[in-house]
């Protein structure tokens, strides 16, 4: 019986291990690996040498002083220009994306998701049509935004018309709010603009989670609040709130993840970061795209590992000090 | 689970304002995103000095701008790459990924969910890490590998890239399968079955609607994947790449063109979506996150 029994232990291991190997060595040499040797390469400078081909030279923390120059001094590297690709402006456009996600995409998220599950007018339609961004690709999105807001055929331009805030269209000298380039050309609009951007593109993302984590929810909590003459916006505060809000700690969580790898907008819209639009993980990949042994990038990806993980850990650990999970 | 009906019941006038605003708001986002897909799909079909007299114009389609503007799509040239190069460049990238991002973690997701081994609770954390931890400047050693690799231009670096089995698909597949009672794999090992075969006949069938949700949430993303051929298939473009170089051609200033090329990359996941939306929809909700 007992010898059964290994054999069953040992077919067992071999299915679980065999199976296991892939999946785990994937993780090993693309997470850790690949993390491992950002935080390694942080500390060279690599030059390609006729002859010795790739040469790593100690750097000290030079990577990481010509980080801190750049976002706090403001100071232009090597031989690119501050306007350009390696920006301090990254930074601050990051981190923008943060409070824009938490204050305005993640509540009306919520909202939507909760219209729908009360199932106000228009519903269904409302389900798939809010749900649209979500499907479609971001370079069609990038696409159809930057020709909503041309200047001379699109839609924004000629509503700021009806309200007289522009001249008539194709007049350079009546250019009323609009920048003479246009709105993605012109710092002062620019990163404002891919701001709006995505919050009428970022609501849809999580609201599949949301109305499916609201359909879950007991009905009999809400027949008692009804009975008790609990209206529908004291139900959204009392109870779905805090009967969803492991669900919402786990999207924020994710979305603020997302804001350091936010690349996309900027990328597409303002020919990769013009006009102070760019933002950490655009920098990061057009400097890659550039040079591949440019090492003061992997110095700014472990800071960004670093800062990033305690401002998320921070936002993880607040929210769910907020409300304790709802067993249900 | 819960059924029940969730019909608004306006019986307070902070219920009637709280709603009323809402649906404007939901009415306008909802509008903003049927417009700009309505507004493509007319615009594809319409001639570009009737487009550029009248942009918001939708009804001054004709048979012979469809054929006009769609025929300059298809025949447009990037680098000798056609769209239709692109739509097979797609096509390859999406069937492989998918493939890839779906088998790769049912297994591990079933192995975590069903079976007691050392590393059981630390591949769980792992996958949570790897949400939690902005590792955005990873880019540049995997960069620097798949070039060392030789595999730049390679569908199949993109292929290895993404066939990693611990991650957010991993998540939803352990989820799912520790739902499922072990009942029915017991049943089978007494019957002789292997684990491998109790995994492919018996449990592997059972989470079909989750298999099916992540393999279209995988393809649409796949579909519409920007940065990944961007970054390692600089020869090898996708739909989505090549949609981009259509502002820098010599239509960059045809949107009808423009529109035709987008409305064929985006009918493509819009269908995908109507076939399988309710499968979709039922799957996040059984399998899904706990609120």
């Amino acid at each position: 019986m007992k010898k059964k029994l290994s054999a069953k232990q040992k077919k067992d291991a071999i299915f679980i291990y065999g199976f296991l190997a892939w999946p785990i060595l994937h993780f090993v040499v693309f997470w850790i690996g690949m993390n491992f040797r950002t935080f390694y390469d942080s500390f060279f400078d690599i030059s390609i040498v006729e002859g010795a081909g790739v040469v790593y030279q100690w750097d000290n923390f030079d990577n990481y002083i010509r980080v801190f120059k750049i976002i706090f001094n403001k100071a232009p590297y090597d031989n690119y220009d501050l306007s350009g690709i390696i920006n301090y402006r990254a930074v601050t456009n990051s981190l923008s994306l943060i409070p824009l996600a938490l204050f305005i995409n993640m509540p009306l998220t919520i909202l939507f998701a909760y219209g729908i599950f009360k199932k106000v007018p228009m519903y269904g339609f409302f389900r798939i049509a809010l749900f649209l961004p979500s499907l479609v690709s971001s370079v069609v999105l990038c696409m159809c935004f930057q020709m909503a807001i041309d200047i001379n055929r699109g839609i924004l331009p000629e509503i700021l018309r009806w309200f007289g805030l522009t001249g008539a269209r194709g007049d350079p000298a009546n250019m009323g709010i609009i920048p003479q380039g246009g709105f993605l050309a012109d710092p002062k609009t620019c990163w404002p603009m891919i701001l709006v951007f995505s919050v009428i593109n970022g609501v849809s993302g999580n609201l599949i989670y949301f109305t499916s984590t609201m359909a879950r929810l007991p009905a009999s909590v809400f027949e008692s609040a009804e009975l008790d003459g609990a209206s529908s916006l004291r139900q959204f505060v009392s109870i779905v709130v805090p009967m969803i809000w492991p669900t919402i700690t786990t999207m924020t969580v994710t979305l603020v993840a997302a804001v350091f790898t936010w690349i996309m907008p900027s990328l597409l819209m303002t020919d990769g970061g013009q006009w102070y639009s760019t933002t950490i993980g655009l920098m990061i990949t057009q400097v890659v795209k550039n040079d591949m042994y440019n090492t003061v990038m992997s110095a700014f990806g472990v800071i960004v590992a670093i800062f990033g993980t305690i401002i998320i850990v921070s936002i993880k650990t607040g929210m769910e000090k907020l409300f304790e999970g709802v067993e249900y | 689970m819960a059924i029940r009906r969730n019909k608004i019941k306006r019986t307070s006038p902070a219920d009637i304002v709280f709603f009323t605003i809402l649906f404007v708001l939901m009415a306008v986002f909802a509008a903003i995103f049927i417009y700009e897909l309505l507004w493509m799909f007319t615009g594809s079909m319409r001639g570009l000095k009737e487009f550029n007299l009248s942009p918001f114009k939708m009804y001054d389609v004709s048979f012979e701008n469809i054929k006009n503007n769609y025929d300059k799509a298809f025949s447009i040239d990037f680098n000798g790459k056609t769209l239709l190069d692109m739509i097979g460049n797609s096509a390859i990238l999406v069937l492989g990924c998918t493939f890839l991002n779906v088998s790769i973690p049912a297994i591990t997701g079933y192995i975590v969910a069903k079976y007691n081994f050392r590393l059981k609770k630390w591949i769980s954390i792992f996958a949570i890490i790897t949400m939690v931890i902005p590792t955005v400047g990873s880019v540049s050693a995997t960069y620097k590998f798949i070039f060392e690799l030789g595999l730049m231009d390679s569908f199949w670096g993109v292929f290895l890239m993404a066939a990693g089995g611990i991650g957010f698909s991993f998540m939803m597949f352990k989820n799912f399968f520790e739902a499922i009672p072990w009942e029915y794999a017991e049943a089978g090992f007494i019957d002789g079955a292997s684990n491998l075969k109790v995994f492919l006949t018996i449990m592997l069938p059972q989470a079909r609607p989750i298999i099916i949700a992540i393999a279209v949430v995988s393809f649409i993303g796949n579909w519409n994947d920007y940065y990944t051929p961007f970054l390692y298939l600089k020869n090898n473009p996708t739909l989505a790449v090549g949609l981009n170089e259509f502002k820098n051609s010599r239509y960059s200033n045809n949107w009808p063109v423009q529109f035709a090329a987008m409305t064929v990359a985006t009918s493509v996941v819009l269908l995908v979506y109507v076939f399988f939306n309710k499968t979709i929809m039922e799957s996040m909700s059984a399998g899904g996150l706990k609120g």
